[in-house]
């Protein structure tokens, strides 16, 4: 898909006020509690630690800190991620 | 519960090292390739656990990232297992273990006969190995049916058999003829005389009538009670109606004296042994014997003595597997004289038993017993006072 076609469908869903991650794909970020999150549509894995995983979600990288995290499961789409979450941050 | 299925399918762990081992990573998240116990190392590789079915494909999304896949460490029942492929004694010995648990299991090697009190158990044993059931024996050729109904013609102190095949165990179930009860045909006519001469002491008549009191001696037939009883008249009447024969039936205990008497000879016969042996080794294998080393034939004069050693199981079943020895001694037979004072103790035991026999029910009071040796044998009496019943039931032929 292009970045383009991407970003209009990103302006359609926001225009009609649909759900971003069906129509536009966009990556889609749940926190349960502080000790599990999960990741829809991410794009890949880009750094892995205990104390930090950074996942690339297209246009935005998302940063996940905290103690004794461990990539749970992961597939082309989804991912989890378990341990003491303290933050998450967008670039 | 996870866990417990990555331990039975067996999981590999790999660590891929390259500039951009994410990628690794992230290759095996869109193959599908399941992971866990994901690693970053200190050196930049990632360590990372896969099942052990999905270890081949690896190598290529290895090479599609740039990275090279080392493995760290194989764990799992698989990998377990895997440890003893090149041992092949333990392979050679788990397939005879197999083997002998199919094939003896439809051999019976243990018959166990329940149920039985006066027929001995060697018997039953006996008669089934005639019909073909012992130990050794292919359990399906075994016709039940037949066999249960032979054993029970065979031997008519069984009413009732059960052969089950429980395994290797052939279990004998069986019930005992029940003797019928003794039934007093009363139509039998007669008197009850004296068996045994004596005084009486105690004197009960149940149907017949008696002319003797207690504290009367009386001898040997005498009839103690008569089976016939006067019908008598009305009072006032002419005379009797007559006599009625029955059964006399009733209790007459008396005081008895009796004598007893048992000899031995003073010399006997006994074994001296010449210095001789012979020795025979043997095994068993199912009931059926095979001579390892020598001839286990005693001829005339040889005395043979048998040890056998059977291995058991915790439960104490016997495997039908045995390995026997056998010792022949030839001996020759020389007289000696008897120890008098062991044959006298071994004569007053016998002698008790017989007292006690005859005397049944009743007691025996005073006794003493006289040793003399007379004509080469010793000769013990018994004296003995007792108290018995000594009512005899003798029919009147004449009726």
């Amino acid at each position: 898909m292009g970045k383009r076609k991407r970003d209009l469908l990103e302006k359609t869903a926001e225009a009609f006020d649909l759900p971003g991650d069906l129509v536009a794909g966009l990556p889609r970020v749940e926190l349960v509690g502080d000790r599990e999150l999960r990741m829809s549509h991410h794009r890949g894995i880009l750094a892995y630690g205990e104390q930090e995983i950074h996942i690339s979600g297209g246009k935005l990288i998302l940063k996940v800190r905290g103690e004794g995290l461990e990539l749970r499961s992961m597939s082309a789409g989804d991912l989890l991620i378990t341990g003491q979450i303290r933050g998450v941050d967008l670039e | 519960m996870r866990r417990v299925v990555n331990f039975l399918r067996g999981s590999v762990e790999v660590e891929a090292a390259g500039p951009f081992p994410e990628r690794f990573v992230n290759l095996c998240a869109q193959r599908g390739v399941p992971f866990w116990g994901l690693e970053w190392r200190a050196d930049g590789a990632v360590r990372l656990k896969v099942p052990r079915s999905a270890r081949r494909g690896l190598e290529e999304l290895g090479e599609r990232a740039g990275c090279t896949l080392r493995e760290v460490e194989r764990e799992g029942v698989p990998a377990f297992l895997a440890r003893f492929r090149r041992r092949y004694g333990l392979w050679v010995g788990l397939t005879f273990s197999m083997l002998a648990v199919l094939v003896l299991s439809h051999f019976v090697l243990v018959v166990d006969v329940q149920g039985n009190e006066r027929v001995p158990t060697a018997e039953i044993l006996s008669c089934l190995r005639r019909l073909g059931v012992h130990p050794g024996t292919f359990s399906p050729a075994i016709d039940i049916d037949t066999v249960e109904q032979e054993v029970l013609l065979e031997l008519d102190e069984l009413t009732w058999i059960a052969i089950n095949r429980s395994g290797v165990r052939a279990e004998v179930l069986v019930r005992e003829r029940v003797e019928p009860p003794e039934i007093v045909d009363q139509t039998e006519l007669g008197d009850v005389v004296a068996g045994q001469a004596g005084v009486i002491t105690r004197l009960e008549v149940w149907a017949g009538e008696s002319d003797w009191q207690v504290g009367q001696a009386v001898a040997k037939g005498d009839v103690l009670i008569r089976g016939d009883v006067l019908l008598e008249g009305p009072p006032y009447g002419e005379g009797d109606v007559g006599w009625q024969q029955v059964r006399a039936q009733g209790v007459v205990e008396a005081l008895t004296w009796r004598t007893l008497e048992a000899s031995i000879p003073l010399e006997a016969p006994v074994k001296v042994y010449t210095g001789r042996t012979r020795t025979c080794y043997f095994l068993e294998w199912m009931g059926r014997r095979t001579d390892v080393w020598g001839s286990g034939a005693a001829p005339s004069g040889w005395e043979k003595t048998s040890q056998i050693w059977s291995p058991q199981l915790p439960d104490g079943l016997a495997l039908p597997f045995a390995v026997g020895r056998e010792t022949l001694r030839e001996y020759e037979t020389a007289p000696v004289r008897v120890d008098l004072g062991a044959a006298e103790e071994l004569l007053r035991g016998q002698l008790a038993d017989a007292l006690a026999q005859l005397v049944g029910e009743g007691s025996v009071g005073e006794s003493s017993y006289t040793a003399v040796v007379r004509d080469g044998n010793l000769v013990v009496t018994l004296k003995a006072a007792c108290r018995e019943e000594i009512g005899v039931f003798v029919p009147d032929k004449s009726a």
